[in-house]
């Protein structure tokens, strides 16, 4: 029996969170939106096992990412696909530091972004994030590195590379 | 917390004002949308049975339709939920695209070919072919790159979860049970380890690496990964575990051949 009390609760507590990360993974506002209601969907569908999970938050963010990562696998060119979305669709007066900051995030390669994000947004360490991307540690590392140096170069902020990674 | 970190953390968090500007659903809509979405499949996949029973599907190459049915399923009704099992249709184009598999070590040219002649034949001579496994369909592919690797993957579709979990297990326990007597001198199989993804119900990897005397070492690596019926089997040959990589079945792998064959 599935608790719509408890997945309520959760889905109050962190979905906000989980749309912001994907909105900086996907640079897609829209994306974002739609990828996040479809994991949340897909844990309700399982949410009798996703509930006893350490961490319910990291699979729902994992979906959102695989489901974004499979679009992108699915046209011709993941790079070309990515290139094509274009600003975000609804943003009802966005900044100008956040349109910035958003066709920046696009510029990166995919990887780097997940990384960003999954460090300086989402708050995991670097084991973690290593963890969660399935990738050796010093390889986490060079991505925060290389992905913080080219977004300072794009929003020409150089004291984004002046960052250690927090363990 | 470093300053600079902070720093970029706060750029990152400029994003949340479009965030709270554009709010999701509440979470009612996102539960039905859920329960939706488990009706759909339960049609999918009974249109998929009735595909099967008519035999419809055929043995090798190009099986399943478009539907993207998904599981496994939890069906809701008014004032209860029931577990019901639905069977998922496979994608119209089922196997991983050579990208996909990507550079493994030194290997990275690769070629897919559906090569109808060779599907019946074990890829190890202690695993069996995945086709002779009681599926109702199947798609098969195989990786050409250098001389000295190469790749298979069967795409398997099943009548329900249990005759793809067995299956599953078959392959896997022919591995890790495997003696070739005096030929399986100096050979090292691992358990089978499991391989954590998210969207799946199991994903599972063997190796195993021989080095008879007189022989070049070779390494095999077994992966099956597996959704509801629609079980996918990779396997991999090569003279030994190719530089730098450790496990060439591993996730993003996996899931990548997951996510091609049923979506």
């Amino acid at each position: 029996m599935k608790d719509p009390a408890g997945f309520d609760a959760f889905y109050a507590a962190t979905h906000r969170r989980v749309q912001h990360q994907m909105y900086a993974m996907t640079s897609n506002l829209a994306d974002a939106q739609e990828l996040t209601q479809e994991a949340y969907a897909r844990a309700w569908q399982r949410w009798s096992t996703v509930e006893t999970y350490d961490d319910p938050e990291a699979w729902v963010r994992t979906v959102a990412w695989r489901l974004a990562a499979s679009r992108w696998r699915k046209a011709k060119n993941g790079v070309t696909a990515m290139l094509r979305h274009g600003p975000p669709e609804h943003p009802p007066g966005p900044s100008v530091d956040t349109v910035a900051l958003v066709a920046a995030l696009r510029e990166i390669p995919e990887a780097q972004r997940r990384a960003i994000v999954l460090h300086h947004l989402a708050g995991l360490s670097v084991a973690e994030v290593a963890h969660e991307v399935g990738a050796p540690e010093g390889t986490v590392k060079a991505r925060l590195s290389r992905g913080r140096a080219a977004l300072a170069e794009l929003l020409a902020d150089h004291s984004l590379t002046e960052v250690s990674p927090h363990a | 917390m470093p300053e600079n970190h902070d720093k970029l953390t706060l750029t990152l968090d400029a994003l949340r004002s479009d965030v709270e500007r554009n709010p999701l659903a509440d979470s009612q809509t996102v539960r039905r949308r859920g329960e939706q979405r488990t009706r759909r499949q339960a049609v999918g996949g009974a249109l998929a049975v009735v595909a099967l029973v008519a035999g419809a599907a055929g043995v090798v190459g190009g099986v399943g339709g478009s539907n993207r049915a998904e599981g496994p399923i939890a069906t809701d009704g008014p004032t209860a939920s029931t577990e019901v099992e639905t069977p998922l249709a496979v994608a119209a184009q089922p196997l991983l695209a050579p990208a996909d598999l990507g550079a493994v070590g030194p290997y990275s040219a690769w070629q897919l070919s559906p090569d109808p002649e060779n599907v019946g034949q074990p890829f190890h001579l202690c695993v069996p072919s995945p086709t002779t496994l009681g599926a109702g369909a199947s798609t098969y592919g195989h990786f050409y790159g250098d001389l000295d690797a190469s790749a298979t993957e069967h795409v398997l579709q099943f009548a329900d979860s249990a005759g793809a979990k067995e299956a599953g297990d078959q392959l896997v326990s022919g591995l890790t049970a495997c003696d070739l007597g005096a030929a399986s001198d100096n050979v090292v199989t691992s358990t089978a380890q499991p391989v954590p993804l998210p969207a799946a119900d199991e994903g599972r990897v063997v190796t195993r690496e021989a080095s008879p005397p007189g022989s070049d070492v070779s390494y095999y690596e077994l992966g099956v990964v597996r959704e509801a019926n629609v079980l996918v089997v990779l396997q991999w040959n090569s003279m030994g575990l190719p530089d730098g990589v450790t496990q060439v079945w591993d996730a993003e792998r996996m899931q990548a051949a997951l996510d091609r064959a049923h979506r």
